[in-house]
């Protein structure tokens, strides 16, 4: 009864979201004996993976799903995502929001793509939190935390001391020595995003990234708007190419986010589908309008499960909604009427 | 919203293939027949490959003939055989096949695919009977520079193939049969390495063209400028 009360139930449906014709994927459950959904045998398989939650003025939600091609093979998700909040000693509050997307090419970039996503958000809850902080100087002191402290410890971890003992975040069971920095490469995205809107309803976030994972500022007024870093060549961003830690030279911008934006990282197997050359595709107008307001969790996971042909990499998105319950003109009248 | 393109993927192929009443005396004809069921089966089963993957089939001797329009593996329900006639015209497969990748790609750009290079995997048994008038069109085909949508060719050659010609059709790889191989063996090898060319440039996320090692009994051969 209670789900019948429901006001959008179609909403609810777990069938995937279609876009353009059926994948081969599209008319097949997942536990069929085609055996196009392995689990994957060491574990660490992030088939699906969420968190969400409010702070100050902002929801913010993050789904991850393993693509198709790591399901058909049994290999884990190489992408991953981290949150944190942090308050600094000035009692400013920001969410603090990381996306890292592991290279195909690279041995262990699933493992990379966990650890650092989790080492970055830390290394920026901490740097927040210090006496010494100003907003003003921390672009510019990304790029040497990246270098002097995320990097090493990316590169090395405790040997397991007995046959069980794991090492942390499912690092490979191997001498930390052995591995090359091109095993563990990931592109980096990172947004510092204040918890409260500001007097005139925007406030000021900091965005950076290394390699090509896309963000967007979703608009209140349903346009999809990317921002540019740092030196432009042609439109190109210079470090398209860059994956950390081969590079620690991260790009930064600032951006501003007004009340009812909807701020947008994304690994690649979802922002390829969003826009062409500045044109939304199918999937970009569906998101775009959907995504205007916070969506229920398992809302999200469906918009995320897409289907649609060739589209088989990983996908995530962390998505932070800058005002997460827009007052409407009824509550409005409310609050004006005496 | 049907107008807006999805954004998908697709990177076509296409096998042109020698079908002249030599490919018959060498086995070649019952080698390519036997050969591409195989390849149609590998593919369609591959999920990964099948949903980004089109093959298109196009044989020639005296004239040449689109026996397979560009499809997806799925879509096809059984594999065409080629027929051993007439002599080698490399002009009118080049002639053809210009004409079908611009077809091609107008229809899948238009429902809103994004289209990458074509690759072209060109077999044959014997030198061209259109004697060096193929050249200037096969130039045209290949020319980057005047012609957007130039495909990658690879180009096999089998029992009576010159090397220095092979050599100038591959625009990306060309490889020929060694002496003393059975021609008939060389092109089922020649179709296995195709059929893992497809299924390897088709795997990756962002497809790109990954040209085959040289097949067993064949060798590399240098490519040429045309």
């Amino acid at each position: 009864m209670e789900e019948e009360s429901r006001p959008d139930d179609s909403a609810r449906s777990v069938t995937p979201l279609r876009i353009g014709g059926a994948s081969s994927f599209g008319d097949n459950q997942w536990w069929s004996n085609r055996n196009w959904h392995q689990l994957v045998a060491d574990g660490f398989g992030a088939d699906v993976a969420c968190d969400a939650g409010t702070v100050g003025e902002l929801a913010i939600s993050a789904v991850s799903i393993r693509g198709h091609k790591h399901r058909v093979d049994g290999l884990p998700n190489e992408d991953s995502f981290a949150i944190r909040t942090v308050k600094s000693k000035a009692d400013e509050e920001f969410a603090i929001l990381v996306l890292c997307d592991g290279l195909s090419s690279a041995k262990y970039s699933a493992y990379a793509a966990r650890r650092t996503s989790s080492l970055v958000a830390d290394m920026v809850r901490r740097v927040v939190s210090d006496d010494t902080f100003m907003w003003e100087t921390l672009s510019s002191g990304l790029s040497q935390c990246l270098r002097e402290f995320v990097a090493p410890e990316l590169s090395s971890w405790p040997k397991p001391t007995t046959a069980l003992d794991l090492p942390a975040y499912g690092a490979p069971p191997i001498e930390s020595l052995s591995v090359q920095v091109s095993d563990l490469l990931v592109t980096l995205t990172i947004a510092i995003v204040p918890t409260s809107n500001g007097e005139k309803g925007a406030s000021d976030v900091l965005l950076g990234t290394i390699g090509d994972s896309p963000a967007y500022v979703l608009l209140k007024s349903g346009e999809w708007l990317k921002p540019t870093y740092g030196e432009q060549d042609d439109g190109v961003l210079t470090t398209a190419t860059a994956a950390f830690p081969k590079t620690t030279d991260i790009a930064i911008t600032q951006i501003i986010l007004y009340e009812g934006d909807c701020l947008c990282l994304m690994s690649d197997g979802v922002g390829n589908f969003i826009q062409n050359k500045s044109v939304p595709l199918r999937l970009g107008q569906h998101l775009a309008e959907v995504w205007k307001t916070p969506r229920d969790i398992p809302t999200l996971v469906r918009d995320v499960s897409f289907d649609l042909r060739s589209a088989d990499d990983d996908r995530t998105v962390i998505l932070c909604w800058t005002d997460r319950e827009p007052i409407d003109a009824e509550i409005t009248d409310e609050i004006e009427v005496p | 919203m049907s107008e807006t393109a999805t954004g998908e993927n697709i990177l076509p192929f296409y096998i042109v293939c020698d079908e002249s009443g030599s490919m018959e005396g060498i086995g070649g004809i019952d080698a390519i027949n036997s050969g591409l069921p195989e390849l149609h089966s590998t593919i369609a089963s591959d999920p990964l490959v099948s949903d980004k993957c089109r093959i298109g089939l196009i044989s020639f001797s005296d004239i040449a003939e689109e026996l397979l329009p560009l499809s997806r593996a799925t879509d096809i329900p059984a594999m065409p055989g080629v027929q051993a006639k007439g002599v080698t015209n490399y002009g009118e497969a080049f002639t053809l096949l210009r004409y079908v990748i611009d077809r091609d790609i107008d229809a899948l750009k238009s429902q809103g695919y994004q289209v990458f290079r074509p690759a072209v995997f060109f077999i044959t048994d014997g030198e061209p009977t259109d004697d060096q008038s193929w050249e200037p069109t096969y130039r045209s085909l290949i020319d980057k520079s005047s012609n957007r949508r130039a495909p990658n060719v690879i180009a096999f050659g089998v029992n009576g193939a010159n090397a220095t010609t092979i050599g100038k059709i591959g625009t990306v790889g060309a490889f020929i049969a060694s002496n003393g191989i059975n021609p008939g063996n060389a092109l089922k090898e020649i179709l296995r390495s195709l059929t893992n060319s497809i299924v390897s440039s088709s795997s990756s996320s962002t497809p790109q063209l990954v040209v085959p090692a040289a097949p067993d009994g064949c060798t590399a051969v240098p490519l040429q400028t045309v």
